[in-house]
């Protein structure tokens, strides 16, 4: 019986078309892309949403004097991942860059009240600012392979920051203490480099 | 950090993938379309249902091209989207007053054999015909089998068992002759 069946599954299926298979990849690769970026909009849709959540956050956390404790998965915590590949984020002891990444309320006077103590600071060398559109230019070069992620963020969206450089390792710690204080700072994220690499050179 | 290192292996890997990916299309097609035929009977549906498999196994491609049985995964994708045509189609069919061709009849002489067999085959429920297929065209086992559909092996035997008693008694002496 299944020896039959077998037979003539065969005979069933001997009349077949040709089959082009070129096309049949293509089409899978078309097809396929569009349900992933069908899912990945769906993703897209809530990192935006889980960025407007933080940015209402923040303002409601920083309106009184003193900030309890950051909560675990702000903004500016997702782009301590946008550094040098090279580069290990977030770090503590072992930190030798920086990201102080600025209150979505700050003010003009605040902001260079944090440049200015920055530039005192003894465990700091070097300062820059960065922007919310040098920061959304980096975002999409992180994400270039997701224009989905990227079609959805203005650049009001994004933190600007102040990324700086330790003379020396092992003195994020006191340096942190320190920032966390300024007002207008709404977190500081270590990142640990290797020598001679740039940790806001994103490629 | 992990989310920039994420993206450039993902970068590195694509080409690699891209690459995979095609080797598995051109190596299974062709045994998936006649499968996806045998359940459809209709070369050009078999031909969709094809297309969406792999466009389904594109779209996930990353995850799953180091599952140890992409064949099995595919039969199982391929399977349920042959379920979900038959629902729409069902669906669709309800409007009709005339019963689908393909009704319980006795072939006659002049019918080949296969081609009743598929008409036979198109009377069954649409999983008896899977397991069918399954087990007899594509040399399946039991557990197999089983796993591919989501059913245990007993429903598997059971189901399987009644499905070959239903095609014996619609294709008579002539199926047990050849």
């Amino acid at each position: 019986m299944d020896q039959n069946l077998r037979v003539l599954f065969d005979r069933a299926v001997a009349d077949e078309p040709e089959l082009p298979l070129v096309d049949l990849v293509g089409d899978a690769v078309t097809a396929g892309t569009g349900l992933r970026r069908r899912r990945q909009r769906l993703v897209a849709t809530g990192v935006a949403a889980v960025i407007a959540v933080a940015a209402v956050g923040a303002v409601n956390v920083a309106t009184p004097p003193q900030r309890s404790a950051p909560p675990p998965t702000t903004v500016p915590a997702a782009f301590g991942m946008l550094v040098n590949r090279a580069c290990q984020a977030p770090a503590d002891e072992t930190a030798t860059d920086a990201a102080v990444y600025l209150a979505p309320e700050i003010t003009d006077q605040q902001r260079s009240a944090v440049n200015r103590a920055l530039d005192a600071d003894p465990a700091v060398g070097t300062v820059a600012y960065e922007s919310r559109e040098e920061a959304l230019k980096k975002f999409k070069k992180v994400y270039a392979d997701a224009p989905e992620l990227v079609d959805h963020i203005v650049p009001s969206q994004l933190p600007e920051s102040f990324r700086i450089t330790l003379v020396v390792r092992s003195r994020y710690a006191e340096l942190a203490e320190r920032v966390k204080r300024l007002s207008g700072v709404d977190e500081i994220i270590g990142i640990d480099c290797p020598a001679g690499t740039n940790a806001s050179a994103v490629d | 950090m992990a989310a920039a290192r994420w993206g450039a292996a993902r970068r590195r890997e694509q080409s690699a993938q891209q690459a995979e990916f095609t080797a598995f299309v051109e190596t299974t097609a062709p045994r998936l379309r006649r499968t996806a035929y045998l359940m459809c009977r209709d070369w050009h549906l078999a031909q969709d249902l094809t297309q969406t498999t792999f466009a389904k196994m594109y779209a996930n491609w990353g995850r799953i091209r180091h599952t140890a049985n992409l064949e099995a995964y595919s039969r199982r994708v391929l399977m349920n989207a042959v379920f979900d045509q038959n629902k729409r189609r069902s669906a669709a069919e309800v409007v009709l007053a005339e019963l689908p061709e393909g009704s319980p009849q006795r072939p006659d002489d002049t019918t080949e054999l296969h081609v009743a067999l598929l008409q036979a085959l198109a009377t069954l429920p649409i999983r008896d015909q899977a397991i069918v297929v399954l087990r007899h065209w594509e040399d399946q086992s039991v557990e197999a089998v089983a796993s591919t559909l989501d059913v245990s092996v007993s429903v598997v035997k059971m189901q399987n068992a009644r499905a070959l008693t239903r095609l014996r008694a619609l294709l008579g002496q002539d199926f047990v002759r050849i």
